[in-house]
């Protein structure tokens, strides 16, 4: 418990640290300025550039989060996550087609479409050869090979489609495509606010099936489960949670892929619903604190967050790789 | 104010007119008679201006100029308005600003962004102009910039690195009150190609080819790109393959390194890094070019920059001696 608060403390530290600190210094007048509604360059900074972009970053880490936090409990494998899987990849595939084809659909409703055309792409190609059994079947790890395989053609079509977009369409998905929370505002706070915790509230009631498929299927079963649609329901809410994030921040790598450990970790926690929990503060502090690195670290620099999240996760996903092997898991 | 501060104001832009009118034209009988053109009053009011992303209304003339597009810095610099901040674009000079342009610096310190836009930086600047033209800012971050300053875009018909160096220098004028300046420099420039037009009249209908080469890719700058247009000012025109190119920037266009035919121009002119020469003399269809059949006519030569005279011609080495074959 004590270090569920912890978690908690640390979250909103994190969060004030971002609002206070960047590439210019504020001094505790202009910042207060800034929080109370005065006028002012205070006022500028936090209630126009960084507190959407915290509230953003707040909102999409925590739904990756969560998003990951579900596929590595459903798939007991801790390399499962939408954005190795390749469902955050799809999402960006759907909105960057959407771009080309000069469609204007919203763009969650884009993203989730895409997503969910991937996970089911990824099912599909994934089942074992006669597999009467469908995915239940699919061993994990083989759901995770073809998950990456999928992500890498998804965004080698990324990248074709790119070249068909004009010059000026062509730098915003190239941008958007790395993820970035440059120049968000309170409307993208908003929309990840209330999209994400909508899905949030629909996987409440899932959790205790999620419990229960963490026993193992069979068990599951005998306790009065309905394995197969429990399972696609939580893995459709997972891809909306990651969809919900690729629309506003674009396909951040590795935030997915890290948070749930990391939150276990730093909270102890041990049931699936408070590993969930801390999953969420977990991707939103991680992403926080990234975006505060790329945007601050260096006097005049400022680099997209998906840079960051890439330089921290791919050690990390190197790291667990050789944990796997070691435990004879690949 | 008081009336003598304003006229030491006005003898140093006085000054400063003077100094860029004759880098500009170069001639003195031009020069005296183009610096009686300029007023002595600025323009005064709202300045409006419509652009790709709606209109901007400044109150008034503008004095502390973020840059953010990658080369608008030297048409500010040569209208006597040191940006405060500049956004960095390639090559290893002090505050991003290239050879040419360093005179123009006076005391400026100007601030260099690289990377994604660094808006709180912008914002702790206090500017009362941004400058998105030629930036490839998307419409959220000119959104945002706008609660900062009034941000200037390129127009609808242009693409981002698309503004003509002539639209891009008049606007500029007019948002710094110094539309008589800008005209001064823009006709400048013109006078320069005519006059060179004139020396050269066998260049009229030779085809021209400005061509890159880096990170492994091969093209040729085409559309409103001021490389291409260098070219057709100077009375050349590019190759027909060329110049039914639009590529997927509106400014460069790939091509397959299978087939450089298009670059198969009188004249070629490679413009890229001078650590590219190797990679560009390997390339293997650049033996099939009449530039490198007829012998003798490919040369290299390091970035000399003449003195800059308007942004159109700064980001060209000077035609020297000092050229070597490859």
């Amino acid at each position: 418990m004590m270090r569920a608060l912890g978690l908690a403390g640390l979250l909103f530290a994190v969060a004030a640290l971002a609002l206070t600190a960047g590439q210019v210094h504020l001094d505790a007048a202009a910042l207060w300025q800034g929080i109370t509604g005065g006028d002012g360059p205070g006022a500028l900074t936090i209630r126009i550039l960084r507190g959407p972009r915290v509230a953003v970053g707040l909102g999409a880490g925590a739904a990756l989060g969560l998003s990951g936090a579900i596929f590595q409990s459903l798939l007991r494998n801790p390399l499962a996550s939408p954005d190795v899987m390749g469902f955050t990849a799809g999402s960006g595939l759907a909105i960057l087609a959407s771009i080309t084809a000069g469609l204007s659909l919203p763009m969650p409703l884009v993203a989730a479409a895409g997503g969910l055309a991937t996970a089911v792409l990824v099912a599909i190609l994934a089942r074992p050869p006669g597999g009467a059994r469908g995915v239940e079947g699919t061993p994990a790890l083989t759901l995770v090979l073809v998950g990456i395989g999928v992500g890498f053609t998804t965004a080698s079509v990324g990248s074709f489609l790119m070249t068909r977009l004009s010059g000026p369409q062509a730098a915003e998905a190239h941008r958007w495509l790395a993820g970035s929370l440059s120049a968000r505002d309170w409307g993208h706070g908003l929309q990840i606010a209330l999209i994400g915790g909508l899905f949030a509230l629909v996987l409440v009631p899932q959790v205790r099936a999620l419990k229960l498929l963490e026993l193992g299927p069979e068990l599951a079963a005998g306790l009065g489960l309905r394995v197969r649609r429990a399972r696609v329901l939580l893995a459709a809410t997972g891809v909306g949670l990651a969809a919900a994030a690729v629309a506003v921040v674009g396909p951040v790598a590795f935030v997915a892929l890290m948070a749930p450990p990391v939150g276990a970790r730093l909270s102890g926690a041990r049931g699936a619903g408070g590993r969930l929990a801390a999953a969420a503060a977990a991707g939103a502090i991680i992403v926080v604190l990234a975006d505060l690195v790329a945007r601050a670290s260096l006097p005049g620099l400022q680099l997209p967050i998906g840079v960051m999240t890439g330089i921290l996760g791919a050690p990390y996903l190197l790291w667990r790789l050789s944990r796997e092997m070691e435990r004879g898991e690949l | 104010m008081t009336s003598r501060a304003s006229d030491l104001a006005n003898s140093a832009e006085a000054a400063w007119s003077r100094r860029r009118v004759l880098a500009c034209l170069g001639a003195w009988p031009l020069a005296a008679g183009a610096f009686g053109a300029v007023p002595a009053i600025a323009e005064t009011g709202p300045l409006r201006f419509t652009h790709t992303f709606g209109e901007t209304v400044l109150p008034g003339p503008a004095r502390r100029v973020v840059s953010l597009g990658y080369t608008t810095h030297d048409a500010l610099l040569a209208l006597g308005v040191p940006p405060v901040a500049v956004r960095y674009w390639f090559g290893d000079f002090s505050y991003g600003v290239w050879p040419w342009a360093q005179p123009y610096l006076g005391d400026a310190r100007p601030f260099v962004l690289t990377g994604e836009v660094a808006m709180e930086r912008v914002a702790a600047l206090k500017p009362d102009l941004i400058v998105g033209i030629g930036s490839g800012i998307s419409r959220a971050e000119y959104q945002v910039l706008s609660h900062i300053a009034p941000v200037l875009m390129h127009e609808d018909a242009d693409t981002s690195y698309g503004m003509p160096w002539d639209v891009m220098t008049r606007t500029l004028g007019r948002a710094l009150g110094k539309s008589a300046q800008a005209e001064i420099l823009v006709s400048g420039v013109r006078e320069k190609f005519s006059a060179a037009r004139a020396r050269h009249p066998d260049w009229a209908g030779k085809t021209a080819v400005p061509a890159y080469h880096w990170g492994g890719e091969t093209g040729a700058f085409v559309g409103a790109d001021s490389r291409a247009r260098f070219f057709i000012e100077l009375g050349f025109q590019p190759t027909p393959a060329v110049a039914n190119l639009s590529g997927p920037s509106g400014f460069y266009a790939p091509l397959s390194p299978e087939d450089l035919s298009p670059l198969d121009a009188d004249i070629l002119v490679w413009i890229s890094s001078y650590g590219a020469v190797p990679d560009l003399v390997a390339l293997p269809m650049r033996r099939t070019l009449r530039a490198h059949i007829e012998g003798g006519r490919s040369w290299q030569a390091r970035l000399s920059p003449v003195r800059c005279r308007s942004a159109a011609c700064c980001r060209f080495p000077s035609f020297s001696k000092s050229w070597k074959p490859i």
